[in-house]
């Protein structure tokens, strides 16, 4: 398998009988790259900035949101690879630690306006710096069913001599998932854009964002994500 | 654009700071999660199973063991399970024994998989993944092969339908 087959098959996953299996994350996703957008509409009004920036607040985060991602979740998925075993064996805390980084980010999301140390730090870096963390919380809490182009790539990856070409397989698989997140990601954002009645509601909408991520804060501090993988997810299959 | 004014948030320090601390004091606390290889004996363990009955590794002692971590929410693990049943009606009067845990479930929709797919062989729950944890299962469906002398012969991430043809030979190497 090549560098392509493993993005091909982690972006084509997305839009197959897979997305079961990233339920766990997408729409979490698109609450937080919808929120991020909603909150640089509330910029926009304030300074009258242009399409350019609210691109900065959306495109830049995005990217760090997909570097974060990648990263982490090629080294969980490379066992073969000691750092790898180490966070696998220790997932159950990173996860409780993962929901109450991400219960942060929702109470920034709900907050970034009313509170006015929060209003200051409000910048297109903020939400990278931001967009970094959740895409490592993100890896940290999804674990997805074994794909057949993933069942290739954990079968080098977990092996001590193959681990390092397992793991950047894996880098590619994950990249392959994140590109495909950043496809609805933008499809999202150009539909609300669009959307006159989202516009004239973006506070509300931001909030509402900021509610459906502390979804995923509560279920992975709470150890509840394996209730809503079976009762949620298990809806679906 | 004053970009040192805003990393002067101290929050959003803090935030980044402390996560990406957690992440390696957390990750290197304790390193006990050797990945399984093939030829390691297979890490021992202690199973209820869904009828009431306990199990554990020693009572595999001298049998080859087939054993497949799955999750009633997973789609590849529910394509598996046919497979692992004519396997068993195949295998079963020969020296092999195999099992089926959950894991990443909630214990009453795997019992009810378990009844729907009227699997013949044990079953049982694991509570906590921590017989994943030890076995370094990441997610399902997963299938580890050990042979009659308690080591590990093989291990394949994935849907057993994938490998139709394979899987009776892999039962037969640890026969």
């Amino acid at each position: 398998m090549g560098w392509f087959d493993a993005l091909w098959g982690g972006f084509s996953s997305f839009f197959s009988i897979w997305q079961v299996c990233i339920l766990q994350i997408s729409p979490f996703f698109l609450a937080y790259i919808g929120s991020l957008y909603l909150i640089s509409r509330g910029q926009q009004s304030q300074s009258a900035s242009s399409g350019r920036e609210i691109w900065k607040w959306v495109a830049g985060p995005y990217f760090a949101y997909a570097a974060g991602f990648t990263i982490f979740y090629s080294l969980l998925v490379a066992s073969g690879l000691g750092i790898s075993r180490m966070l696998t064996y220790n997932i159950s805390n990173l996860r409780i630690i993962s929901g109450m980084v991400i219960l942060l980010v929702s109470l920034y999301i709900i907050f970034a306006d009313r509170l006015s140390f929060l209003k200051r730090s409000r910048h297109p870096l903020t939400a990278a710096a931001l967009s970094l963390v959740i895409g490592v919380t993100f890896a940290l809490i999804y674990s997805p069913c074994i794909t057949p182009t993933l069942s290739d790539i954990m079968g080098l990856a977990t092996h001590p001599q193959t681990a390092v070409q397992g793991w950047f397989l894996a880098l590619h698989y994950g990249l392959g998932l994140s590109l495909s997140l950043g496809v609805a990601g933008t499809t999202l954002v150009f539909l609300l854009s669009r959307s006159r009645a989202a516009m004239e509601k973006t506070r509300l909408l931001k909030n509402i964002c900021g509610i459906i991520l502390l979804i995923p804060a509560f279920l992975n501090i709470t150890g509840l994500m394996i209730q809503y993988k079976a009762f949620f997810l298990g809806l679906l299959v | 654009m004053n970009l040192s004014r805003h990393f002067n948030s101290a929050w959003l320090k803090y935030l980044v700071t402390v996560f990406f601390l957690s992440i390696l004091i957390t990750g290197c606390t304790e390193d006990k999660g050797k990945a399984l290889q093939i030829g390691q004996k297979a890490p021992p363990f202690s199973l209820d199973l869904l009828d009431g009955k306990q199990t554990s590794l020693d009572q595999y002692a001298g049998k080859g063991l087939a054993i497949t971590f799955m999750s009633s929410w997973c789609p590849c693990s529910k394509d598996s399970i046919p497979f692992f049943k004519e396997a068993y009606k195949k295998y079963k009067n020969d020296n092999i024994q195999f099992l089926m845990i959950g894991i990443q479930d909630a214990r009453g929709k795997f019992e009810k998989i378990v009844a729907k797919w009227k699997v013949p062989f044990p079953a049982g729950y694991d509570k906590g993944d921590r017989i994943a944890r030890d076995y370094g299962v990441q997610a399902p469906p997963t299938t580890i092969f050990i042979d009659k002398n308690g080591s590990v012969k093989r291990i394949f991430y994935g849907n057993i339908k994938d490998k139709e043809k394979e899987f009776p030979q892999w039962i037969e190497e640890i026969l």
